[in-house]
């Protein structure tokens, strides 16, 4: 009889199983790829088609933070691609690398004609369909949001020409736009069944019928302006897919905006974009001319057609050739499809280039590296619970670290983007004797040559670029060290910052990134920056808004607030206390310029860590004139000893991060004052997210501060912040400017912050954060709001687009509003 | 690291899940980690319901998921759903209960 065989049963360790995949050989440290691209031709039109499709990609994240080893998984994501898939339905064995949207070059004076087709695979998706807020288990009740403001409808997306200066409505730079991805056919393999194929006899008529009306036109003219510019069959098309397969509502809401005469919102599968890239030719800069206040209409309403139809004046400005970009901005769903990706640089080439070319040669600024830096990730945090932190790491091109190749003695130009739907990139000044840079651009505008030669601004300098914001750097490399081999390489730091207490000096702890790595060959030809005198001639539309010009003031105020008693990251984040709800924010007639003081009145701790919301308006960039920090710092210092001990002694009343700090070696009463911060390290290795606050000093061993830091800080090293501004006047240090708590006159700088001639041109800028004073008395609070104030000149195109925050996942919560650029006229002004 | 976003599949009739993600095999369970975000495409003809019948709380995870539409809700993985002994999530068709899936957790 055979015996049955023993079973061993054997306690054998579980593998570790984790569903995380090899980043592979691309992901970090990899050349940094060149990006496709969708060029203008020969014929000056910029016509492509534009795919948004789903795919699987190799997505990094970064468990430990930003800086550290990425672990790769498998994900799908939305994406912005120049050509058909090879299938529509991907098998879920193909994966690729991340990849951005493919570059989009051409002229000023141009025509764009583009395809859209949004081809997602809506079911590769939690169904985002119901016209509300995209729901989990945990989103949107736990964070609070409601429908607008929310993350909603991830499929559904549009186009964002970030930087350009053309019509904000119709087929141009409308975000209004609302484009569901096209029904498919599960009989036919499940293909979309809107297809470039199904539009393009439509869409060509339409290309045709528009490059007939703007083609050659030369002042602001926009078209279509009325849905019945276009022809019958494209209307029908376009609405019985709406009818057919949009939400439900969307067909009725499309009719009510057609009959009131203006431009349907809703489309499923596809949108033709096009409109004309202006460019400036006459003489005439001021808005302050009698011709330019007094458009040629004949008062409201029909009037505003006759003016966009057949303007009897040049464009006041024209578009400034530059490094601009795109992206998805369907409200609700553009910190997803942005963190998925759909971001693409937008270069708009013009005499900038031609007088770079004349210095470094024939289409030199074609062959230079296009940059974009974005934050990959597959969703918004919020949407499965979480919330907050520095976001994924910075990729550029798709690539963690990429590597740039230069030959020594070489210059390049790098046409940077930060598309990060939430960090901005702080870049580090480059070590002496290793990369110069002078920068030559900021947002897409050319600095003036007296920028541009001014050492201090432009040479070696650190500088940050906020989401949305972009820098056209001049690099030049060191000569090749034949002793140094291999390792010829130098690195490009970034810190990862929302606010200046992100980094250093405020943060001395933070751990700074290598963005890209630049890997220097042998010599080439020696090469410099082009000389000043040579530099790019500037554009006469470009000249500072004077004091004259402008006629009209405007305050907007932004604020994330905490919502009772929701902890962070439930703020509610709103414009002059205002959820986005499609109303106007700000009304501005028509080839006007105004100064507009932007407001930050986020409040630290309540709102976790300080806040610099990055301020964006579509159409027309901005000149700053005053930035006013309120937590600027005057110095920082490391500490004399050691923390010894912290107890957490939250008293009645008291917000409970407050803690007792005893120290050796220290002598608190004569380092800190009432209000200074103060960084501790904890001896673990750990930071703090924020700095502690002085709340009360008790002697020279012991004090009490609002510290957000966790666990035990025994044995810290700490570093002591002194504000720039106080409010208590008996104790300022030198240099420290007095703030008076009961009189909001004085919250101003101190010192000039903006040069008064040769400022510079954006279209994003961080508003400094507020903060909060607390009086030695300890009874006085105040609330002391950082802000800037800028100068913008609203003209040629009237119409309605938005402002907002560019930390996306804010304006996807609401701090969004609207700005209508009118060409009113009074009753009198008829003739 | 969790946060990620997975798909999952419906396909044939009586129908079986599948993970429609790169490395695992048909027919092998979803591999997510706890507050991954999770969605389940119904390539089908017919309406299905996701239930969940492991852990501590037996309930509908998703509204009815129509034929060739995905699901609503997104649902994010609870430990409190996590089967003890078999590390697994467990979840069946509420229309079809003979169809049943899994989702493996993993770190």
């Amino acid at each position: 009889m055979k015996k049955a065989p023993l079973l061993l049963f054997i306690a054998l360790p579980l593998a570790a199983q984790t569903n995380s995949i090899p980043c592979g050989s691309n992901a970090t440290g990899a050349p940094l790829p060149t990006i496709p691209e969708i060029s203008a031709g020969s014929d000056g039109i910029l016509n492509g088609t534009f795919y948004t499709v789903s795919e699987q990609v190799r997505m990094t994240t970064f468990p430990n933070g930003p800086g550290t080893t990425p672990v790769c998984y498998p994900q799908w994501v939305r994406a912005y691609r120049p050509d058909a898939p090879k299938s529509w339905n991907p098998p879920a064995s193909e994966l690729v690398d991340p990849t951005p949207g493919p570059t989009l070059r051409a002229r000023v004076g141009q025509m764009v004609e583009l395809t859209f087709l949004n081809s997602i695979d809506a079911n590769k998706f939690p169904n985002a369909d119901k016209g509300g807020c995209d729901e989990t288990s945990s989103y949107p009740a736990d964070a609070g949001d409601k429908y607008p403001d929310c993350f909603a409808g991830s499929v559904f997306t549009n186009v964002h020409y970030h930087g350009t200066h053309t019509s904000p409505s119709t087929t141009a730079d409308n975000v209004f736009l609302n484009i569901k991805p096209s029904p498919r056919d599960p009989k036919k393999n499940n293909v979309p069944l809107v297809t470039a194929a199904s539009v393009k006899p439509n869409f060509d008529k339409f290309f045709t019928d528009c490059e007939k009306q703007l083609k050659t036109a030369t002042g602001p003219k926009i078209w279509p302006r009325k849905w019945k510019d276009l022809q019958p069959d494209l209307q029908k098309q376009l609405m019985d897919l709406v009818e057919k397969y949009g939400v439900k509502g969307w067909y009725e809401a499309n009719q009510n905006l057609i009959e009131n005469g203006e431009w349907p919102q809703y489309y499923v599968g596809a949108y033709p974009y096009c409109f004309k890239i202006p460019e400036y030719t006459d003489g005439t800069t001021s808005t302050e001319s009698a011709d330019v206040r007094t458009p040629h209409t004949h008062g409201a309403g029909a009037a505003e057609v006759d003016e966009a139809a057949a303007p009897s004046r040049p464009l006041l400005m024209g578009q400034a050739p530059g490094t601009h970009w795109y992206h998805a901005h369907k409200h609700g769903s553009t910190t997803i499809n942005v963190l998925n990706g759909m971001t693409g640089a937008f270069i708009i080439e013009g005499s900038y280039d031609d007088d770079l070319n004349a210095y470094y040669g024939v289409n030199w600024t074609q062959k230079q590296p296009v940059m974009l830096i974005q934050q990959l990730g597959t969703g918004p945090s919020l949407l499965t619970g979480g919330g907050g932190g520095p976001g994924p790491d910075f990729s550029v091109n798709g690539r963690l670290r990429p590597v740039v190749t230069m030959a020594g003695n070489s210059v390049q130009m790098w046409r940077i983007v930060n598309s990060a739907s939430r960090a901005g990139a702080f870049f580090v000044a480059p070590a002496a004797n290793t990369l110069q840079w002078r920068q030559l651009a900021q947002d897409g505008v050319q600095f003036k040559p007296e920028i541009y030669g001014d050492d201090d601004i432009s040479l070696n300098q650190s500088f940050l670029l906020a989401s949305g914001n972009r820098a056209d750097l001049l690099v030049k490399a060191p000569p090749y060290n034949s002793a140094q081999g291999a390792t010829n390489t130098y690195d490009v730091y970034v810190y990862n910052t929302v606010d200046p207490s992100d980094r250093p000096p405020q943060k001395p702890t933070a751990t700074k990134l290598t963005l890209v790595t630049v890997q220097v060959t042998a010599d080439g030809p020696a090469m410099d920056f082009i000389p000043v005198d040579k530099a790019p001639t500037f554009p006469e539309f470009l000249s500072d808004i004077t004091d004259e010009e402008i006629t009209g003031t405007k305050i907007l105020k932004f604020a994330s607030s905490p919502v009772p008693p929701g902890p962070p990251p439930a703020s509610v984040q709103t414009i002059d206390g205002k959820l986005f709800d499609g109303e106007l924010g700000a009304v501005v007639e028509l080839n006007r310029a105004e100064e507009w003081k932007i407001v930050n009145e986020t409040y630290p701790p309540s709102t976790s860590n300080q806040i610099s919301h990055p301020f964006h308006i579509h159409i027309n960039p901005f000149q700053i004139t005053e930035i006013f920090d309120p937590n600027a710092p005057l110095s920082v210092t490391p500490g004399k000893g050691t923390v010894a001990t912290s107890t957490q002694k939250p008293k009645q009343g008291e917000p409970d991060k407050r803690k007792t700090i005893t120290g050796t070696g220290t002598s608190f009463t004569k380092d800190f004052k009432i209000g200074d911060s103060i960084w501790i390290n904890d001896p673990a290795g750990k930071v703090a997210d924020a700095p502690g606050m002085v709340r009360s000093i008790t002697s020279d061993t012991e004090m009490t501060v609002d510290v957000n830091a966790k666990g035990n800080l025994t044995g810290g090293t700490y570093q002591i912040v002194v504000p720039q501004y106080t409010i208590e006047r008996a104790t300022a240090r030198p240099g420290q400017c007095v703030l008076n708590p009961a009189d909001p006159q004085t919250w101003k700088p101190c010192t000039v912050t903006v040069p008064p001639q040769d400022r510079i041109w954006w279209d994003v800028f961080s508003i400094p954060s507020g903060h909060t004073f607390y009086g030695a008395d300890a009874t006085t609070k105040v609330n002391i709001p950082g802000y800037f104030k800028m100068r913008s000149r609203f003209v040629d195109y009237p119409g309605y687009f938005v402002l907002h925050c560019h930390i996306l996942a804010h304006e996807d919560r609401g701090m969004m509003t609207v700005v209508e650029v009118a060409p009113l006229q009074t009753p009198y002004s008829h003739h | 690291m969790a946060g990620q976003s997975w798909s999952i599949m419906i396909k044939g009739s009586p129908a079986s899940f599948e993970a429609d993600v790169y490395g695992v095999d048909p027919g092998q369970p979803l591999p997510a980690q706890i507050g991954d975000l999770v969605c389940w495409n119904n390539q089908t003809g017919e309406a299905h319901q996701i239930f969940v019948t492991s852990g501590k709380n037996p309930r509908e995870l998703t509204e009815e998921i129509a034929e060739y539409t995905s699901s609503f809700p997104g649902y994010v993985t609870q430990q409190d759903d996590v089967d003890s002994t078999t590390g697994t999530i467990d979840y069946q068709c509420s229309s079809h209960p003979e169809e049943k899936g899994q989702i493996k957790v993993v770190s």
